[in-house]
């Protein structure tokens, strides 16, 4: 018996977001599945951009909610305004009787009742407190939540497809763990690198972007560095490089506007004084 | 590796909506999106799906393994322990593999002439592998690795053309583009331009075992227990509506509103932990740098988290890194840190009688200390109102007379275990 591949909509990428087939296949079986997509990965993966990407191939709206330390999880359901009530009922011009008029919707409640399937990105959920996706679980799981103060449910219309990134800087909880799709999105390795550079700085000589990936890569080896160069400032660099018109000759010996791809001063320090990197162009 | 029977469920709906698509490596990355959740497991992950599909895809993918060796020989070599090369090599017909690789490099007109050690190792790995003590193996690996280096650099001139006057491509200033210790092997692969990955190279490759972590107390854990260290306060900005007030303050002004503020509460805990980087330490190394990403995770959650490293013993100086470069003196220390500072010391407070007691005793020859240690210690725990230590030595080897048992008489002494953490812990608020 042959299983035919039953039909869902198809995230196929975007043009401005380049996708690895697995984790394509994943974001497919996320959406299938009707599961959360839980993404991590370092820094300058692209992991928000995932969410992004998603939403303008699939053509729905996005709701991005960025999660703080601060962020409570009941932030994202809804928020009674009790203050804004107990001033109205001093002046009697607006209707304080009806409590509704005082619950305002979070994230989690917008998408919930959009009245089209949208695509609700929960950026950087690690950022909370470690009991944060715990609070979550449920309203997750059944896509509904209950408002106390004036009993109604809120359930959703469409169950939104639900991106959720960590940049692995807490342990998130098992519990959590179980109900997600997991993916962990690895380093681009320098060939896949290439083809995000283009997708920046499309009309970049070859040789120079060569030339930045190898320099590229080799500053990601060195040890001891505080924070490695990534995605990101590899791309400011070689906009800033194409601005400043540096030619592969003058790239050879020293990596001009280093300030550019280091952002740490110690890194910077430990580079220029110690491996003896230059940041001067060089000349020949 | 933990799958519960909910992810197993949802596991067995995907195979049957068919979401693998009978391709190997599709299922390699929908089990582990659907199994596995930890980077931690993905190492056991791959152990798995190797042990179970290793002997069936080999032999199909073969011609495919060899342009992948070819191209980056080391990415499948290097990942693999010593007995599971073999395997890999038993599994290959050894004599088609050599002769692929001898005609693809005829092709790319090199001239081969590896070193002894090489051409012995092609010709019969097994006889070879076996021979070698581990530190030889690693030794041939090295050379192998250079002599293939050079193959490489060669290959590229003549093929791409990609070198820009003639510039260094890999390996700049004698650096390993295959990365230190295990690390993912990025640097060579940019000459490959075909990169279809068969599932079981994508698990030969081992990327994650560097997250492999088989040991009981995780972070997690640890966070959970320092997080009890909580001294919550009123502070900051007024921003949560004071009910109770506010409806006494209301009642009082006859009705008219009267809202009261309040700060919400906020953690006002201070931490002080001072790690002991010597070099008996080294058993306990990957517990008690746990200890201190847990704590320095929570950093946002105390309102203050400072950490300082000592060697053995804490003398008249304090260091601010595990290189013992930067220093702050012990005496500062205790000035600038208030007494309501928790002090947690992890150490295994094992060392000579005469590094506690004695003047000079300290173990770094240069660092001459005037005053003994178990005085500092002592001045440390005088100062503090609560402190601790935590010691990764298992409780049975607190021998009387020892210098664990010299130190317990000053700091409350606690196993660096779940429950000890937790002891500990209480004993801090």
């Amino acid at each position: 018996m042959r299983v035919v591949p039953e039909k869902f909509e198809v995230y196929n990428g975007t043009d401005d977001y380049i996708v690895s087939p697995e984790l394509k296949d994943i974001v497919n079986v996320a959406i299938a599945l009707e599961r959360p997509l839980l993404i991590r990965g370092e820094p300058g993966t692209g992991k928000t951009l995932l969410a992004h990407s998603i939403a303008k191939g699939l053509g729905k709206r996005l709701i991005v909610w960025n999660i703080k330390s601060t962020t409570k999880a009941k932030d994202g359901l809804y928020v009674y305004d009790t203050v804004q009530r107990l001033y109205d009922s001093r002046f009697g011009d607006k209707d304080v009787s009806n409590i509704k008029n005082y619950i305002r919707l979070g994230k989690l409640g917008e998408a919930f009742t959009s009245e089209t399937q949208v695509v609700l990105l929960i950026d950087e959920i690690d950022k909370a407190d470690i009991e944060f996706p715990n609070d979550l679980l449920n309203e997750l799981d059944e896509m509904s939540f209950y408002i106390y103060e004036t009993g109604e449910t809120i359930k959703a219309k469409h169950r939104p497809i639900v991106v959720i990134t960590s940049n692995a800087e807490k342990e998130l909880p098992d519990a959590f763990l179980r109900r997600c799709i997991f993916h962990y999105i690895e380093f681009p390795d320098p060939e896949l690198m290439e083809r995000i550079v283009y997708v920046h700085h499309p009309n970049v000589r070859k040789e120079l972007v060569w030339q930045c990936l190898e320099k590229f890569y080799e500053l990601r080896k060195v040890e001891y560095l505080r924070k490695k160069p990534s995605t990101s400032e590899l791309i400011d660099w070689i906009g800033v490089l194409i601005k400043a018109g540096i030619t592969e000759k003058e790239l050879a010996d020293g990596i001009p506007f280093l300030g550019t791809l280091i952002k740490k001063e110690q890194d910077y320090e430990l580079l220029t004084k110690e491996k003896g990197y230059s940041d001067e162009r060089s000349y020949y | 590796m933990p799958v519960t029977l909910t992810e197993w469920l949802v596991f067995i709906e995907a195979l049957q909506r068919n979401f693998a698509a009978c391709n190997t490596k599709k299922f390699y990355y929908l089990a582990r999106a659907l199994l596995v959740k930890k980077i931690n497991y993905f190492d056991n992950f791959d152990e798995a799906f190797l042990e179970t599909f290793r002997d069936m895809e080999i032999p199909l993918d073969f011609q495919e393994a060899i342009e992948e060796w070819l191209q980056n020989p080391f990415e499948i070599l290097h990942f693999l322990t010593p007995e599971e090369r073999l395997r890999l090599l038993e599994n290959a017909n050894f004599e088609q593999f050599r002769k692929t690789l001898l005609e693809a490099l005829a092709n790319f007109k090199i001239p081969l002439e590896p070193s002894e050690a090489l051409k012995k190792w092609m010709q019969n790995p097994r006889e070879l592998l076996r021979m070698l003590t581990p530190a030889q193996r690693a030794a041939l690996e090295r050379l192998t690795l250079e002599e293939l280096r050079r193959l490489f650099e060669e290959r590229m001139k003549e093929q791409k053309e990609r070198h820009n006057g003639g510039n260094r491509w890999i390996g700049t200033g004698g650096t390993s583009p295959f990365g230190q210790g295990g690390e993912h092997p990025t640097g060579i692969s940019l000459a490959s331009r075909t990169r279809s990955h068969s599932a079981i190279q994508v698990a030969m490759r081992r990327h994650f075992r560097n997250y492999r972590s088989d040991i009981v107390l995780d972070i997690r854990q640890i966070q959970l227990a320092l997080k009890k260290l909580r001294n919550l306060k009123r502070v900051g900005l007024e921003e949560e509506l004071d009910i109770e007030e506010t409806i006494d303050k209301t009642c009082k002004n006859a009705g008219e509103l009267e809202i009261v503020m309040r700060p919400p509460k906020k953690n006002r805990a201070k931490v002080l932990l001072l790690m002991d980087a010597g070099g008996s330490m080294d058993p306990y190394y990957m517990l008690v740098n746990r200890v201190f990403s847990a704590a320095y995770q929570l950093n946002k959650t105390f309102k203050d988290f400072k950490y300082l490293y000592f060697h053995n013993c804490i003398y008249d100086r304090l260091y601010k890194n595990m290189a013992f470069r930067e220093s702050i003196a012990t005496q500062e220390v205790l000035r600038t840190y208030d007494k309501d500072y928790k002090l947690i010391i992890v150490g295994d407070a094992s060392m000579a009688h005469s590094e506690l007691f004695a003047r000079g005793g300290s173990i770094d020859y240069y660092n001459y200390n005037p005053t003994p240690g178990i005085i500092w210690l002592k001045r440390l725990k005088h100062h503090f109102e609560k402190s601790v230590w935590l010691n990764p030595v298992q409780p049975r080897y607190w021998y009387v007379n020892s210098t664990i048992w010299y130190i317990s008489k000053i700091f409350p002494m606690f196993y660096l275990s779940l429950d000890g953490l937790d002891e500990a812990i209480k004993k801090l608020i």
